[in-house]
């Protein structure tokens, strides 16, 4: 009896030791690129988030497969909000995956600037960026130092969406599309904007002309519209993004930001804060005429209950820049045991047919290629896709990629740049009385993070 | 059984559990351990730096900018929390009709998860079309900004923690059914009123529950998380920003895993200081019934 149940207690306790130990290989997607394995099949993974408009990574994967029996693609999909800090602990532990994007809050640079980033020099001669239809600017974001480090395989533009009801409703001319337009100004915009704004206080009768988001939110990078920058030029040139100082004390600077801010406090034709708490889309409920934000906005316009169009970001002073680009530019990791056939993927998604099938399966993102652009300015319904042809060409050419992918450590400064600004934007303050304190801490941050990063 | 063999057998059925600890819990916090005297961005190997870090921190705007908010959390949503689950359990131990259904609908809440209740308060805390703007402005008060205003944001914050006082009021509830009914009504018939059978008998006996109460909440305060995640972002200006908040900001958005580390030591020493003097000091106030040991 005793040796009956000590065997019996035995067997329990080693099936819940082994059991605890083991863990499914299957269940963690760490392992890169595997070795040569069975039959020469190489492994390689993409990494990348669980979100429907990411839907066509797997998808696509599977049909890359069919065309190149040699490559197996593990794709790694992890929640927007565990993106960057799996990333991290991936890449120490040495096992980081093949490819990826920037998703999160750390993008290009930050990799590039701890030199995790393969050169695809080595790979370009097999690949024809303008046989593509991949704009040379586009390809030009992601070289350092004359060498390339990644491909751009999607390109959203910032734009303009308007409601076509509410100037109908009001009896003015719909803003242009085309970037030629002389007359479509940042007055002109205002001007309009206080026109289509109904003050009430029956909160369903409140209506604003405009919302601003021209650079996704980030502060930091609104004055260039208005022709000042806040970091210095060769901050994006030759210093990997690692700026030596700032210019947010700057009269002009500290003016633009305070324009800004009037379009809630003085002007009355923006949305206050409060108006989108709970992350409600204030436009698409027809409660805004005019919104400035990325072309990712776009991917909703199917399911608005009124006519929309696309138009031109007005000229803001700036002569060369008109809106800012966010590109995803597909990198290789240093750490890939198999950057040939890595780089063979993202040459696969930068054809044509791949492109078009991405911005149907992503359900409206835009191509980098110009040769999907047919594809992807048909995409929207109710959309004039003359507008929208007009807005990315426009947009491309008079883009200036987001600081959030050119610059390490964007995170911790956009939370130090968003609070500082908060008094200037909820009217407390003004921005003169901010901006130079702003100035001295951000100094201070920037001198540490490159410090940390030349090392 | 002998001893021998039962102390085999014990070490035999916790063997998978040490593991579990000595692989998934002290490895890696004595590898932060290490960490906390490192420079060390995760993806470049760690650099040892002494005791920068925790000598940056005195100069760390921001850090005395959390350990402020933190403070002014728990010193206002400790003693009031504890006050308001007190004065529920009170209330509910009474015998009073639908009892029952009050002690449900008081617990519910804290049954709810963090992320949920942060996502559902977002709402009532809306200015504009929020339930908490709208019940005021029934009795003719124009309500706060709220969340969206520096000085209400922490409030708010502090209000919304009173939702989950019900997980504090079961436990203060069980203390009281301890409470020897015989006691009370010897009291009674010796003349002793309502407050002076709760504080002679009713408190002291179940004082030891409080001290474990506060001593609860001052930890759970101190690692207050989820709410300054996904309502605030530790603003507006910086009126949110709570300890545990800013060290995961540095961990994984400032990529300063060396000095979050050592944010996260100063907080285990900090709370394991705060209940050493609180066990200490609390001899003179607290009651056991077996006598003190």
């Amino acid at each position: 009896m005793i040796t009956k149940t000590r065997l019996a207690m035995t067997t329990l306790a080693l099936a819940l030791v082994l059991g605890g130990c083991s863990s499914s290989p299957s269940s963690n997607g760490e392992a890169s690129g595997t070795e040569n394995g069975k039959n020469g099949v190489q492994e390689i993974s993409v990494y990348t988030t669980n979100s429907p408009d990411r839907l066509w990574v797997k998808k696509l994967s599977s049909e890359f497969e069919k065309t190149h029996k040699n490559i197996k693609v593990k794709i790694i999909e992890v929640p927007f909000d565990n993106f960057d800090s799996k990333l991290q602990t991936m890449l120490a532990s040495n096992t980081p995956p093949d490819i990826t994007t920037h998703i999160g809050w750390a993008g290009f640079s930050e990799y590039m600037s701890k030199d995790q980033l393969l050169d695809l020099s080595p790979y370009m001669d097999s690949f024809n960026a303008a046989e593509l239809g991949i704009p040379e600017e586009l390809m030009k974001i992601f070289q350092v130092n004359g060498k390339q480090y990644a491909i751009p395989l999607q390109a959203f533009v910032s734009l303009m969406l308007y409601n076509k009801d509410l100037f109908d409703k009001a009896g003015i001319p719909y803003p242009p599309s085309s970037y030629d337009d002389a007359t479509w100004t940042w007055d002109k915009m205002l001007e309009d904007a206080k026109k289509l704004t109904v003050v009430s206080n029956d909160i369903t009768k409140v209506q604003y002309g405009l919302s601003w988001a021209w650079s996704g939110g980030g502060r930091e990078q609104d004055p260039q519209y208005f022709g000042h920058d806040v970091f210095p030029a060769d901050t994006f040139t030759s210093n990997k993004g690692l700026a030596a100082e700032n210019f947010f004390g700057n009269p002009d600077v500290t003016n633009d930001l305070q324009k800004l801010a009037d379009l809630v406090l003085k002007d009355k034709v923006a949305p206050p804060a409060e108006f989108s708490v709970g992350g409600s889309d204030a436009f698409l409920a027809g409660k805004i005429a005019m919104a400035v934000d990325g072309a990712w906005r776009l991917s909703g316009v199917n399911d608005a209950g009124f006519r929309m169009g696309v138009a031109a970001i007005p000229m803001g002073g700036n002569s060369k820049v008109r809106d800012v680009l966010w590109t995803d530019g597909y990198w290789i990791f240093k750490g890939s045991k198999h950057p040939e056939a890595a780089f063979e993927w993202i040459k696969f998604m930068a054809q044509k047919e791949n492109q078009e099938q991405m911005i149907e399966l992503s359900g409206g993102s835009p191509s980098a290629s110009q040769l999907a652009l047919d594809k992807y300015a048909n995409f929207f319904k109710g959309v004039d896709p003359t507008e929208i042809k007009n807005v990315v060409n426009g947009g491309i050419q008079y883009g200036a990629e987001g600081y959030a992918h050119l610059m390490p450590g964007s995170g911790e400064m956009h939370t130090l740049i968003d609070n500082e600004l908060n008094p200037v934007f909820n009217g407390s303050k003004k921005a003169s009385q901010v901006t130079p304190e702003l100035q001295q801490k951000l100094n201070t941050m920037l001198e540490k993070n490159r410090k940390r990063d030349s090392k | 059984m002998n001893a021998s063999k039962e102390t085999k057998y014990f070490y035999l059925f916790v063997f998978p559990w040490i593991v579990g600890f000595l692989a998934f819990s002290l490895y890696p916090i004595l590898t932060s351990l290490y960490y906390s005297f490192t420079d060390y961005n995760v993806v470049n190997p760690a650099k040892f730096v002494g005791l920068k870090n925790y000598k940056d921190m005195i100069s760390d705007e921001l850090f005395w900018k959390s350990v402020k908010a933190t403070l002014y959390y728990a010193l206002v949503s400790v003693p009031v929390g504890l006050f308001l689950s007190l004065v529920f359990a009170l209330l509910l131990n009474m015998k009073v009709p639908g009892k029952r259904f009050f002690r449900v609908a008081m617990y519910l809440p804290s049954m709810i998860s963090g992320a949920a209740m942060s996502l559902l308060w977002v709402w009532i805390f809306n200015p504009q079309i929020g339930l908490a703007n709208y019940a005021l402005s029934l009795v003719g008060i124009k309500g706060p900004l709220w969340l969206l205003d520096e000085h209400w944001a922490m409030p708010s914050l502090i209000i919304m923690s009173f939702w989950s006082v019900g997980g504090g009021m079961v436990i203060f509830l069980a203390a009281l059914q301890g409470v020897p009914a015989s006691l009370r009504e010897a009291a009674t018939l010796d003349g002793a009123n309502f407050w002076r059978r709760f504080w002679s008998i009713t408190m002291p006996i179940i004082s030891p529950v409080f001290l474990f109460q506060l001593i609860m909440s001052i930890i759970g305060s101190f690692q207050v998380f989820t709410q300054s995640f996904i309502m605030t972002h530790g603003g507006p200006h910086y009126a949110t920003l709570f300890y545990v908040y800013y060290l995961y900001q540095n961990a994984f958005v400032n990529f300063n895993l060396g000095y979050a580390s050592a944010m996260a030591w100063l907080l285990l020493i900090v709370i394991m200081l705060l209940t050493y003097v609180i066990m200490r000091t609390s001899n003179r106030f607290i009651y056991y019934e077996g006598g003190r040991k």
